[in-house]
């Protein structure tokens, strides 16, 4: 969930270690998808201070003594008005970019209350979804707006 | 309640050995076409236990698609199980009675879930529910039809008295299981038809499902791959010691065409794969190139010995220059499917017992490639099915389990998770087919095509798999030569064309296709309705009149009419590349999907290109089953498959494929 600072230091992994494979393979917080590990798919968004961030890029230094929020810290029981929309309009398929996708949404709703459709197209762009939820998503942040 | 006859099946004890639990046996309407040289107890279908947990085993992967749910309903509806509280696993070892015959395989492919096992799995549930109904009467001394099964209980809806499954579970086993069980009335059905949350949406937005690539086991190592770049290359030399002095790193493990680098975290593996140092050998394909297949493909459309594979009506009426002619060429690439959760599996392997975690669906796959490979016997492999994070076909070829067995021994069997990264699964492929298509077509004086030739171009996956295309033709009523997986939607088109001749100018390629979603249908579906479509708007042929003519309609508008979903004078679009089946409707058990003007659109071409992802819109979209919404099992899961199918037709086609019109 939520990790603060450098309590990873006295582990093992290199300081170059990309965060995604500290978050899944030495945390086991497997919330966190690989897709790609290029930054083109959004599988493995998580916040660092609260800003969306591609984990499969972002090496571990630079989440020192910064605060990573994954699908886990969002809320212990997917009562999180996002993870509340999402169930309501029942979005996963397949499932397997929803973490990505919830966290984008959080970020965005943070950001904007009431998001317009072309500020969803903008924040949500770099979140793939290979069964095609897109329609789902757009509609469960409209709903999260709402519930928020 | 139906005769309880005896029968030479008896229940089977519950797998474990401490508690006791009724044990429904599935049974298909045909023999097995391939005899499994494994045949161990047909295992559960349906098990209650002495506490009353009712588990349900069912044969299909879920992945995405919703089919644990809908199956889980209709089990729960014919049982009169609380469905909140049945418990959904899969087999761990494939057996005879997860193959359904015209496969011979347990395979999760072909939109097969609930159109082949809706009728098999309420049979068995009808029985589990009759064994107890009779078990219920007779505690209660009332007759059986008085009873009411509900929420995991007998009731005697008179007296109010209700006993719990698991109170009847000990008696039920020693009764002989229904030869002829019941099915209950529609009106009965307490989920089916109806909109229900799906099970696994709450583990999928909490991030604590567990995919393949999650799984975690004591000990675990991780494996990356280095697999030839070219398709048919071995390895030249492999040199492990580049990388042992790595951090992290454990061996080298060489599997075919390749090799496996195994390390204590999945990144330290990558680092070390990328640095390996291998080489392959030089095949006579390294050459070849997207345009070497391009031009093979273009001079094979111009070929002259082409075998004629379908022919309806007269072939000289067929390609006709009597009338208005119109010609286009379509082109499509091949694709890789790139499922959101790269390929992987986690194996814990010995001479003793191999077992593996991952999500596949081609069970039977899996089986035959460690049986082939290394003789692993099927009684000592077992499987744990995790949900997939994509599937699309891919993964029913599951050349990974056998990187991940030879890199858990390497390890004296310890687990190993082998992960490929996206760009090998880019780059290994399995793809798509690539296929070009020349469309002719002859029109007369009112606008009505009276004769069309459509020939392709490209691969014959089929004959890869093994199938002998002229037996095939043969068996399906066609000349020959056809492969279904490349010619389905063309060999079989519903369109009213009275003269009509299709062909496939097959060129070799040494490249592993795999099936996509759809199959055939995901080029075919684009090569007729772009022909159509141009016809009908006048771009490709001076003949206005076609548009009010029209295209002899094909069953989708009718069938439309007669499922009651349509309001009349709305013209059903036909753009069946984008169902969820990715083709004309089909039949089969009465359940099919139609779909009505469902369009992508939103913003300018520039802007979609911008944003390929949300750039899809679904401005209009009503859907359901042939048969409304009372039987499909799939209640609300018709909307969101047909939204997923319009985005898996519309977005490859609008984005990949070239076209060529010529008038």
């Amino acid at each position: 969930g939520r990790c603060r600072r450098a309590q990873w230091w006295s582990r093992s992994d290199d300081p170059e270690t990309p965060l995604l494979w500290v978050l899944r393979d030495t945390l086991g917080l497997t919330g966190t998808k690989f897709g790609c590990g290029a930054a083109l798919c959004g599988a493995c968004t998580v916040h660092l201070d609260g800003t969306p961030i591609r984990a499969c890029v972002t090496a571990l230094a630079e989440a020192e003594r910064r605060e990573v929020t994954t699908i886990e810290g969002l809320s212990p029981d997917g009562t999180h008005p996002v993870q509340r929309a999402w169930a309501e309009l029942d979005v996963p398929q397949c499932g397997y970019c929803q973490s990505g996708q919830i966290m984008s949404a959080v970020a965005l709703l943070a950001e904007s209350t009431r998001p317009t459709d072309e500020q969803i197209s903008q924040a949500m762009a770099g979140n793939l979804c290979r069964c095609g939820t897109y329609v789902r998503i757009r509609a469960a942040i409209h709903r999260a707006a709402d519930l928020v | 309640m139906t005769s309880t006859k005896p029968t030479r099946r008896s229940f089977l004890a519950g797998t474990a050995a401490a508690a006791a639990a009724l044990v429904i046996p599935l049974r298909l309407a045909q023999a097995q076409t391939t005899p499994a040289p494994f045949a161990p107890p047909a295992h559960a279908f349906i098990r209650i236990d002495t506490a009353g947990t009712v588990t349900f085993l069912l044969p299909t992967a879920e992945m995405g698609q919703g089919t644990h749910t809908s199956q889980a309903a209709i089990l729960a509806d014919e049982l009169g199980a609380d469905l909140a509280t049945v418990v959904v696993e899969m087999p761990r070892q494939p057996t005879p009675d997860h193959r359904p015959p015209f496969m011979g395989q347990m395979r999760s492919v072909g939109s097969n879930g609930i159109r082949f096992w809706h009728d098999p799995l309420r049979r068995a549930a009808a029985q589990a529910r009759e064994m107890l109904t009779t078990v219920a009467a007779s505690r209660l001394g009332v007759e059986a039809t008085t009873l009411y099964a509900q929420d995991g209980r007998i009731t005697d809806p008179v007296t109010g008295r209700a006993i719990p499954f698991g109170d009847l579970v000990t008696e039920a086993m020693a009764l002989p299981l229904p030869e002829a069980p019941t099915l209950r009335p529609d009106r009965e059905l307490a989920h089916v038809g109806r909109v229900i949350p799906r099970r696994d949406t709450q583990d999928k937005i909490t991030g604590q499902a567990v995919y393949g690539i999650d799984v975690r086991r004591e000990g675990m190592l991780y494996g990356a791959v280095r697999l030839a770049p070219v398709f048919g290359a071995e390895v030249a030399s492999l040199n492990a010691q580049s990388v042992l002095s790595m951090p992290g790193v454990r061996a080298v493990v060489p599997v075919p065409r390749g090799a496996v680098v195994v390390a204590e975290g999945w990144w330290q593996a990558k680092q070390a794969a990328d640095a390996l140092d291998i080489t392959f050998a030089a095949t006579v394909h390294d050459g070849l190139s997207t345009d070497i297949i391009d031009a093979m493909m273009t001079d094979a459309l111009a070929r002259t010995d082409v075998p004629m594979t379908t022919l309806r009506g007269d072939a000289a009426l067929a390609l006709s220059s009597d009338g208005v002619v119109v010609t286009a060429e379509y082109h499509v690439p091949m694709l890789a499917h790139v499922c959101m959760e790269p390929m992987n599996c986690t194996a814990v392997s010995t001479e003793a017992q191999t077992e593996l975690w991952y999500g596949t669906q081609g069970h039977d796959m899996a089986r035959l490639i460690l049986e082939s490979a290394l003789q692993i016997p099927a009684e000592r492999l077992f499987i744990n099915s995790q949900p997939l994070g994509g599937g699309f076909g891919r993964k029913t070829s599951n050349e990974i389990v056998l990187q991940a067995v030879l890199a858990s021994r390497a390890m004296d069997g310890r687990p190993v998770k082998v992960l490929w990264a996206r760009e090998d699964d880019v780059q290994q492929g399995l793809y798509r087919q690539t296929m070009k298509c020349r469309m002719r077509a002859v029109l007369d004086g009112a606008g009505n095509i009276t004769g069309m030739h459509a020939r392709i171009a490209g691969p014959q996956m089929g004959r890869a798999f093994g199938m002998d295309v002229d037996a095939m033709a043969q068996r399906t009523g066609n000349i020959a030569n056809f492969d279904p997986l490349s010619l389905n939607g063309l060999s079989d088109l519903r369109y009213a064309i009275p003269n009509l001749i299709v062909d496939h100018a097959v060129i070799d390629l040494p490249i592993p296709f795999n099936p996509w979603r759809g199959i055939g249908h995901s080029f075919t579906a684009f090569f007729v309705y772009r022909l159509l479509r141009g016809i009908l708007h006048g771009r490709m042929c001076p003949c206005r009149r076609a548009r009010s003519a029209g295209i002899p309609a094909g069953p989708l508008p009718r069938r439309c009419a007669d499922g009651g979903g349509p309001e009349p004078g709305r013209k059903p679009v036909a753009v069946d590349c984008a169902t969820a089946r990715g083709r004309q409707p089909r039949h089969r058990g009465g359940r099919k999907l139609w779909l009505l003007r469902g369009r992508g659109a939103g913003g300018t071409g520039r802007r979609r290109a911008r944003r390929p992802a949300m750039g899809l819109r679904c401005d209009r979209l009503r859907a359901g089953d042939q048969s409304g919404a009372s039987r499909g099992a799939d209640g609300g899961r018709c909307h969101r498959r047909a939204e997923r199918g319009l985005w898996s037709g519309h977005h490859p086609a609008r984005r990949a494929c070239r076209a060529v019109e010529l008038l």
